[in-house]
């Protein structure tokens, strides 16, 4: 494959939403190429390389697919972390939730979200919506260069 | 003829010698009489009737020599003029006789004879020197005489003589006066003119005449002059007084006269204005004097009433008779002064009230001669006092009843009136306060800071308003049997005088307690009912958080499991389509759609719930433009529809731009969807301007609906068709009517069930 797949991260406390997802992205052979975290605090002990990630190796993932609502640390607090990160302020965030709440589109955007995306009830709907996300994302657009480091796999 | 001729001449001679007033004698030279005549005699104390002749002549010389002389000149000259001689009577009675002799002398110029007169000049002496006498003793009156006089010639060319007054008076010498042409004298040459034409006027003489004339050092001396004119001498003779002075001072009397007259006048006059009159009573004569105004006080005139002590007491008030008497007897008894008012009626029946003062004047041995005084008509002070004493009654009264509390200070702040109702509010009595209480020294209106307004208005003259909470039992140095406590609203203002000096200060309070009170059970009510209202918001914002968790829950977690199962029916299908009966798929495709409509009742939920929570804002919005929209949008989404659409211009209303779009949205596709039906649908849409709003409505020719259920019409998931008949939530007209709600406004609609349905809205005017 002449197609470079990059690294998405999911972060995503429902299983039941991880499979789906998973399934979605299944679909383009982009599944392989997620990692998921459970919660925003996995998220950040991954982005920086921290915790259980210690080992890891160095990179930023082409982009990051951030549910809201999760435990302990939710989706705005990581996008809020992510963009006052000198590391990682450039990482591309895309909202991947099942909000349509006013509130936190605002919230997002004024904290520099790339994308929002709502997770539509409708599975075949849902499904085509993740796809276009994994293909634009890790396919598609062109990361900023301190993704590309982790990339080389 | 000769004879005769010389006879009848002798005989005339005769006669004329016999007659003749002089002595007549013929003489020989030896003495020896030839003859004589009878005054010869009678001059010389002979008988006359006895004749001399030939008798010797008498040896009449006093002194002897003087014959000789006589003698002496007579042969010289021949004879002799005017000679006198001393010569003596025969009884030796000296006589002076003046003689006229002449020597006769024959042809051969012997001497013959001595012929000769002689005239008894004793008389003619005497009375020359009794003239002299006379006229030394009239030189000396007239040099002496303190009057001036003068002799000047008639067309006044010299004068001729001038006593020595005369040049006093002119002050001038005798010598400048003489030869002086008299006009010059005249301080007005025209005077002299008219005075000779008066003289001439009345026969010579003027008297009385008065004069200006002209004293050498140019002063105008008056006189007042007798002239006469004198024919004979061809003189005016004069005499003239100085009466200068007299005129200076008759001028000035007459000025002081008058000056006395104007000020007696004015003296009238003041009296008249003051109503004052004087009198003067004399003692001993029992004479009264009055004032002009003390007639005008009885009303009566000096022509018909003479005043005296007794008559003047019948016009005295029958009750002050009496003291009338009195009075005056202890006042000429012991001296002391006469106070008295009185009553008169008076002449022209008016009832005056009157002060009467008076004073005894005594000469100088102490005895009583004058009563002096002045009666002073006082029935309009009397008036005055009266309407005063009523005006301060009346302004006491007021006071005193008026409901409004206060009191009075004097300049001192020192309490002086107090009315009831102050009294009545401070639960004090006046004899508690009155000249005790010194609003300066009030330890409450010090503690409470009110001091410094206080003394504005004593010190400045201001008047000043505050509120003062008081509590009299609080008050120091009274001890007051009741307390009374109460808020005040006072006004201070201070009284006045022509100088602009504050004499008294008012005090007026009004009651506020209740109204205090009252206020303050509303500031409490407030306060509580303000701290409910935060409260009410505290619950209200607690349950809009709970109702926005519950909307995000909604929104999140109702909607992950919806979609899990949707997701899942979907694997399933995906995976195991060929596992499933015909059966089994159906079921998996109802369970999608109902999670599917699930899907929507969710999120229309959402909405609803946001169009009560969400902020409006507002701004002028184009109704016409958005119905545009909205039917051009729901146009485009029923492409097979035949709709007729009616739609008047519509007014701008003021408010939330997105939601008014929703409410359209909502009216407008009901409209479609219920006349879905209908082969030739037809829309109207169009604005009734009421008075106070805007009126908007939809009106189709539709389904319609019973009215019985219309008021479920605006309720949440509230239907009056099947789902199957016309799809829907229920939640669209409770949208628009939250949202006509938040604008101010009201929905209703009226409806026949088959015949359509009208939807009203309503917005309020701006």
């Amino acid at each position: 494959m002449m197609v470079e797949i990059r690294t998405i991260l999911l972060a995503e406390d429902n299983p039941k939403d991880v499979e789906l997802t998973l399934e979605a992205l299944g679909d383009h052979n982009l599944a392989n190429n997620v990692i998921v975290m459970r919660d925003g605090v996995e998220t950040m002990d991954y982005l920086h390389c921290e915790g259980k990630y210690k080992q890891r190796k160095p990179g930023n993932p082409a982009v990051l697919l951030l549910d809201i609502k999760m435990p302990r640390m939710d989706g705005i607090e990581v996008l809020k972390a992510i963009r006052s990160d000198k590391k990682l302020h450039t990482l591309p965030v895309v909202m991947l939730t099942s909000s349509r709440e006013e509130q936190d589109l605002i919230k997002s955007y004024e904290l520099g979200v790339n994308a929002y995306v709502v997770k539509p009830v409708n599975f075949k709907e849902f499904i085509e919506a993740v796809k276009q996300l994994g293909v634009f994302w890790a396919v598609i657009n062109e990361v900023p260069p301190s993704s590309k480091l982790s990339d080389k796999e | 003829m000769t004879q005769k001729a010389l006879q009848e001449s002798e005989q005339k001679f005769r006669e004329t010698v016999t007659y003749l007033d002089e002595g007549y004698y013929s003489v020989t030279i030896d003495g020896l009489l030839l003859d004589h005549n009878q005054a010869f005699s009678r001059i010389l104390g002979f008988d006359i009737a006895k004749d001399l002749k030939g008798a010797k002549l008498p040896d009449f010389w006093q002194v002897p020599e003087d014959r000789k002389q006589y003698l002496n000149e007579l042969i010289a000259h021949g004879f002799i003029r005017n000679y006198m001689v001393n010569a003596k009577k025969i009884n030796g009675e000296k006589i002076d006789v003046m003689m006229n002799s002449h020597l006769v002398k024959d042809e051969k110029g012997g001497l013959v004879r001595i012929e000769g007169t002689f005239t008894d000049f004793t008389q003619l002496k005497l009375t020359e020197e009794a003239l002299k006498e006379s006229e030394t003793k009239y030189r000396t009156l007239f040099e002496n005489a303190q009057v001036g006089m003068y002799r000047s010639k008639i067309d006044g060319s010299a004068m001729l003589d001038v006593n020595k007054k005369f040049g006093e008076i002119l002050g001038l010498t005798r010598e400048e006066s003489l030869g002086k042409a008299g006009q010059i004298l005249w301080a007005d040459p025209e005077d002299r003119n008219k005075m000779m034409k008066l003289l001439k006027g009345q026969g010579g003489i003027l008297y009385n005449y008065e004069a200006r004339l002209l004293a050498k050092n140019g002063e105008v001396r008056n006189v007042l002059a007798s002239i006469k004119l004198n024919p004979e001498e061809g003189s005016l003779d004069g005499t003239f007084v100085d009466i200068t002075e007299r005129k200076r001072a008759e001028k000035a009397l007459q000025e002081s006269e008058r000056i006395i007259s104007e000020q007696f006048e004015k003296l009238n006059e003041a009296q008249h204005i003051a109503m004052i009159g004087s009198w003067e009573w004399n003692l001993q004569t029992n004479h009264v004097w009055w004032s002009d105004e003390t007639y005008r006080i009885f009303g009566v005139t000096p022509q018909n009433f003479v005043p005296s002590f007794e008559a003047n007491g019948k016009f005295i008030h029958p009750d002050d008779v009496a003291n009338y008497g009195k009075s005056f007897e202890h006042s000429i008894q012991t001296g002391e002064p006469l106070d008295i008012e009185l009553r008169l009626v008076t002449n022209d029946g008016l009832l005056k009230h009157c002060n009467g003062k008076g004073k005894i004047i005594y000469d100088d041995s102490g005895q009583p001669i004058r009563f002096v005084g002045t009666m002073m008509d006082i029935t309009g002070r009397k008036r005055a006092e009266g309407t005063l004493r009523n005006s301060e009654a009346f302004l006491n009264n007021i006071i005193d009843q008026s409901p409004v509390p206060m009191w009075i200070s004097d300049d001192k702040g020192i309490l002086i009136r107090i009315n009831k109702a102050c009294c009545s509010i401070l639960k004090i009595t006046e004899q508690d306060v009155i000249g005790k209480y010194n609003v300066i020294e009030d330890n409450i209106v010090q503690e409470q800071g009110l001091l410094s307004d206080v003394r504005r208005v004593f010190d400045n003259g201001e008047t000043v308003r505050f509120e003062i909470r008081y509590n009299t039992s609080k008050l120091e140095g009274f001890s007051l049997e009741s307390e009374a406590e109460v808020i005040l609203d006072t006004t201070i203002f201070p009284i006045k005088d022509y100088k602009g000096k504050v004499t008294n200060a008012v005090i007026q309070h009004m009651d506020i307690t209740e109204r205090r009170l009252a206020e303050e059970e509303i500031r409490k009510l407030n306060t509580e009912l303000e701290d409910r209202v935060v409260m009410r918001t505290a619950q209200l914002e607690a349950s809009n958080k709970e109702l926005e968790a519950f909307s995000y829950s909604v929104s999140h977690d109702l909607r992950a499991p919806l979609r899990h199962v949707s997701g899942y029916v979907e694997l399933l299908y995906k995976h195991f389509q060929s596992d499933l009966s015909e059966k089994g798929q159906h079921y998996l495709f109802s369970i999608s759609d109902s999670v599917r409509q699930m899907g929507v009742l969710i999120d229309d939920l959402l909405q609803f719930s946001r169009t009560g929570r969400i902020e409006m804002s507002q701004s002028d919005v184009d109704m016409n433009e958005i119905v545009k929209e909205v039917t051009e949008s729901l146009c485009k989404d029923n492409p097979d529809r035949k709709i007729e659409w009616v739609q008047e211009k519509l007014s701008s209303v003021y408010g939330d731009k997105a939601m008014l779009h929703l409410v359209w949205m909502n009216l407008l596709g009901n409209a479609v969807k219920f006349t879905r039906t209908r082969k030739n649908a037809r829309i109207e849409i169009g604005v009734h301007k009421e008075k106070k709003e805007l009126v908007f409505f939809v009106r189709d020719n539709g389904v319609g609906f019973n009215m019985q259920y219309a008021h479920k019409l605006f309720g949440v998931f509230q239907r009056l068709h099947s789902t199957e008949e016309f799809e829907g939530t229920g939640i669209g007209l409770a949208n628009v009517h939250r949202i006509v709600l938040r604008h101010g406004g009201r929905t209703w609609a009226e409806a026949e069930p088959d015949k359509g349905a009208v939807f009203y809205f309503s917005i309020p005017k701006k």
